[in-house]
């Protein structure tokens, strides 16, 4: 192309030639121009060619090599990506009220050097003003929003969750607030369940809600959804988006709500009345469960010491935990039910069996006491139970023996943890059977020398409760998909731990421990935990602590519990309390009364049809018709004709009648004593 | 550079060269001025005959393009106003969705258990330890099971934190733990005799209740008969001792967090219309509507034919009644 204008150029030339005449006077450089315009021409068509090929090898290098990294940096300068943040689901009780659920918010942000600058002397006027508006508006103090305007900083959160329709007008206002968006948990119960829930709060670096305790921590993935992405054109500086130029989109895909087991009222119930009775009786702490006797649902899981999630950054750091799943305790007498369970399952005894009960017992090199001292009596087995004679259950326990001993704790779920749901779950501890020592054996049936948590505690009863079928507590009932879906959470495998007779009969004789026959032969331990009109079945126990100092047991602190079910015959809830370290005498019984008074008035339970037999617990008492029905079979082992005061059903030895109680516990040994 | 040099021949050729070629065409493009003075004469020519045609075709076309220029006027202002409708009903949206947001979490709030017992010791209310039960057998008797004993509001204990404030004591008017030892046979006399008239009534409706779809409810106390009971009671009964059957209670629908609050003598009536309006004065009935009630089919029972005569002993033995009926889902916890 660039080649044809030349040769039809004759019109062109001729224009130009009247300016560069041929024969013009100045010879010498008309002589040199005679080829001038071809010269031109050439020097023309080598530049454009030149110029050509230079905007060519440009091309290919913009095309080719730098393609990738100019488009790169194009889309950088327009494409944003905007996350859409995905709501975090919500917690709810069984009944569906939420426990926590999340709603929008903003955050208040300025740049105060900017307002210092653009302000000049006014500036502190204004800031003045900004702040008094700020605070009557959104309830922060005007102190703190005066001194972080006035902070020589570039970013500032003035108020961290404000509505969004209040944080409008006050953009609107003041031009030099702006707005950061966010999600804010609200716990509507304050302190309801707030071991159980946990919390979650802002978090700066993820830009979204992240749990720090609790299910909100544990469940954070489940609850906190995803994320969506769009990738959009925005205008150069702002962020407003450029019509019609999203490249791609992700939703977000909301978290999905938790539904748990847990009863509202029940809970705040609970909670209430531990913490006051806590209180009341001086105690470090404790924690009380309450259990659905059939389903092993947790009703309610209440902390003695607990916090306001709403308040959460003033909040004591040792309150934020739930000591009810991750702190294991010893149980005291409340284990004693493992020995009678096995006692009565392997047939080795029967409620009505007569013990002649010493008032200590010799176990491998040491010696143990009851509590309270006595001469050798003829203690039933559920005499034995009802007035929690350490020397009559371990009594019991040799007619046992180790292994099926140990084999029923591990059924009663001890050791191992429940897997409720719930984070931090401790497993207890239970030495495992290799490891016994000569003494082992009489520390376990009474509750000594292993630990576990209240809601394994709980767990033990339910087993009785509900016919000798554990079911392992569960708090999650089921979860809520974003589509609505309701998957509700895998049943537990049920342990049958005990024949179902053998719970019945064993039911019976817990309800001696709150009976109250008004002499002190016919009183059980727990009496106090009665409710008039219906069969209680529980047991206490008190179990002492270890000294840190000494590794010893302490002399004077103790672990209160008291674990029960109600009603007796067909028992709907378990309830299981503990206390820590409370005065000296404190019982538990009382709260597991108040407790279950308030059940049986809330669920409209029936009354029982008869009131609460008395049991014989001595076994010369002489109205002694055996209220807990006949075991189901004969005893495998020789069974003791009942009213036989000397009859022994255990092996080995029986202390003489006569015997002295030698109470001579070794110093710095384990010495437990517990009172009842 | 050489570029015009080169052109410039080139578009002074075309420029020359369509006017010779243009010469057919123009005749067409002056024909419409022709058209329109002598447009017929013209026909002969076969281009002429084209032109009436070619008339109504510009005007067509003139015509679109006025009815375009009008129509993208009109769209674009539709569009206008539209994007400011639509902004506004956007905004509206916004607020709506803001303000239903903020009304989720004042009904969470409120119907948190904390902030319902707190409202409750505010009304006065305390709640009630153990109450006495009326047992009634099949054959009408009935068994009082427990004390019956007034609810004393519990002293001031600091409430576990967060749980809502502590309890205050409550000083009603009215002091709420007189009712059985200082109300003498007098009151209760009176009481009996607001409650008959309506008995008869009341047992028409246990009756069905009774009947109705729960065999083995046995019964249960007159719920019915006691709620209206309660509400004539009150009325007659208010103005004379205010001591009379204090029945404390709390008024609520929907879920039943409300129990936690219970009151000294708590009138649970659930039931949907009635109840609530007697929550004046010193009674006062909870009224729940709810159908959640009907699981406790109770052993307290009571056939629904004894209603009418056993109100009196109800009242008579002073003791706190609990019934359930069987259909009606109505419990009635009072004293008469």
């Amino acid at each position: 192309m660039p080649a044809a204008p030349p040769r039809t150029r004759p019109a062109g030339a001729a224009r130009s030639s009247p300016s560069a005449p041929r024969p013009g006077g100045r010879g010498g450089r008309s002589t040199t121009r005679t080829p001038d315009p071809r010269r031109r021409l050439r020097v023309g068509q080598i530049v454009l060619v030149v110029a050509l090929l230079v905007a060519t090898v440009k091309l290919v290098v913009v095309q080719g090599p730098q393609a990738g990294t100019l488009q790169a940096g194009s889309a950088r300068q327009r494409t944003s990506e905007i996350a859409l943040p995905a709501e975090r689901g919500r917690v709810l009780d069984r009944a569906g009220a939420a426990l926590a659920f999340s709603v929008e918010a903003r955050a208040l942000v300025t740049n105060p050097r900017l307002i210092a600058t653009t302000k000049g002397t006014g500036a502190a006027a204004y800031i003045t003003e900004m702040a008094a508006t700020i605070a009557q508006a959104t309830g922060a103090d005007a102190t703190a929003l005066r001194t972080a305007l006035e902070s020589d900083k570039g970013y500032v959160v003035l108020v961290p969750l404000v509505d969004p329709d209040v944080a409008r007008t006050l953009r609107d206002k003041y031009p030099e607030i702006a707005e950061e968006k966010r999600e804010s948990r609200q716990y509507p119960g304050g302190a309801l369940a707030a071991n159980v829930v946990g919390v979650a709060s802002w978090n700066a670096t993820d830009r979204k809600l992240t749990g720090l305790t609790g299910l909100e921590s544990s469940q954070d993935n489940l609850l906190a959804g995803q994320d969506g992405l769009q990738v959009v054109d925005t205008a150069e500086g702002s962020s407003a988006v450029i019509p019609g130029s999203t490249r791609f989109e992700r939703p977000a895909i909301p978290g999905s709500d938790l539904e748990l087991t847990l009863d509202s009222d029940l809970q705040y119930t609970t909670q209430r009345q531990l913490a006051e009775y806590a209180a009341a009786k001086g105690a470090k702490g404790g924690s009380a469960v309450v259990l659905d006797a059939k389903t092993g649902e947790v009703l309610a899981m209440a902390n003695a010491r607990t916090f306001d999630p709403r308040a959460f950054s003033s909040a004591d750091e040792t309150t934020l935990g739930n000591p009810a799943v991750s702190s294991p305790y010893e149980p005291g007498s409340v284990n004693k039910i493992v020995t009678m369970a096995a006692a009565l399952e392997y047939h080795t005894a029967a409620p009505d069996s007569v013990f002649a009960v010493p008032g200590s017992i010799r176990v491998a090199d040491r010696t143990v006491n009851d509590a309270w001292h006595h001469g050798t009596e003829p203690y039933t087995l559920t005499g034995i139970l009802a007035k929690s004679s350490n020397v009559g259950t371990i009594m019991a326990a040799r007619g046992v023996g180790e292994d099926r001993f140990a084999d029923m704790l591990a059924r009663f779920g001890l050791g191992t943890r429940t897997g409720v749901g719930l984070p931090g779950e401790s497993p207890g501890r239970v030495p495992a059977r290799a490891t016994w020592s000569g003494s082992t054996f009489g520390n376990l049936p009474i509750g000594q020398g292993l630990s576990m948590t209240t809601l394994q505690m709980a767990g033990m009863y339910q087993a009785v409760a509900n016919d000798g079928v554990r079911i392992p507590p569960r708090i999650v009932e089921a979860t809520v998909g974003p589509d609505g879906v309701r998957t509700p959470l895998p049943a537990p495998e049920a342990v049958q731990v005990i024949s179902p007779e053998s719970a019945r009969t064993l039911r019976t004789m817990l309800t001696a421990v709150t009976q109250d026959g008004h002499t002190s032969d016919s009183r059980g331990t727990g009496y106090a935990a009665a409710i008039p009109g219906y069969q209680v079945a529980g047991k206490t126990g008190t179990a002492q602590q270890i000294d840190p100092s000494c590794g010893c047991y302490a002399s004077s602190t103790y672990w209160i519990t008291f674990a029960g079910m109600l009603p007796a015959q067909d028992p709907r809830y378990v309830i299981a309390i503990m206390l820590d370290a409370p005065q000296p005498g404190t019982s538990a019984a009382p709260l597991f009364h108040d407790i279950g008074s308030y059940l049986a008035q809330r669920e409209k339970l029936p009354v029982s049809p008869d009131p609460q037999p008395i049991q014989a617990l001595v076994s010369h008492l002489p109205p002694a018709p055996p209220a807990p029905p006949a075991p189901p079979a004969p005893p495998a082992a020789p069974a003791p004709a009942p009213g036989d005061p000397a009859a022994a059903p255990v092996d080995g030895e029986v202390p003489a009648a006569g015997s002295p109680p030698t109470s001579v516990p070794a110093a710095g040994a384990p010495n437990p004593a517990p009172p009842r | 550079m050489s570029a015009p040099v080169i052109e410039r021949p080139r578009a002074g050729s075309t420029r020359t060269a369509t006017r010779p070629t243009a010469q057919p065409v123009a005749p067409g493009r002056s024909r419409p001025q022709r058209d329109g003075t002598r447009a017929r004469p013209a026909t002969k020519a076969p281009g002429r005959a084209v032109a009436p045609g070619r008339a109504q075709f510009v005007l067509t076309v003139m015509v679109l393009l006025g009815m375009g220029l009008v129509a993208t006027l009109w769209l674009s202002t539709a569009a206008a106003a539209d994007s400011y409708r639509l902004q506004d009903a956007r905004s509206a949206a916004r607020d709506l969705s803001e303000r239903s947001e903020r009304l989720r979490r004042d009904v969470a709030d409120l119907h948190s258990p904390p902030a319902l017992a707190q409202r409750a010791t505010e009304l006065g209310m305390v709640p009630a330890k153990d109450p006495a039960r009326l047992v009634v057998a099949s054959d009408g008797t009935t068994t009082v099971v427990g004390e019956p004993a007034a609810a004393v509001a519990p002293a001031v204990v600091a409430a576990p934190p967060g749980l809502g404030g502590g309890v205050t004591p409550a000083a009603p008017a009215a002091p709420p733990t007189t009712s059985f030892a200082a109300a003498p046979q007098a009151v209760l006399a009176d009481a009996v005799a607001a409650v008959k008239p309506v008995a008869k009534e009341a047992a028409e409706a246990a009756r069905q209740a009774a009947e109705g779809d729960s065999p083995d409810a046995t019964g249960g106390t007159s719920s019915d008969a006691d709620s209206r009971a309660n509400s004539s009671a009150d009325d007659e009964s208010d103005g004379d001792d205010p001591t009379t059957g204090r029945a404390t209670g709390t008024s609520r629908s929907g879920d039943d967090a409300a129990d936690s609050a219970t009151g000294t003598r708590r009138a649970a009536a659930r039931s949907g219309d009635d109840t609530a309006d007697s929550a004046t004065g010193t009674r006062r009935a909870a009224a729940r509507s709810g159908d959640d009630a009907a699981d406790s089919a109770t052993g307290t029972s009571r056939t629904a034919a004894d209603a009418d005569a056993d109100s009196e002993d109800t009242t008579g033995a002073g003791g706190t009644t609990t019934g359930t009926s069987g259909r009606g889902a109505r419990t009635t916890t009072g004293t008469g």
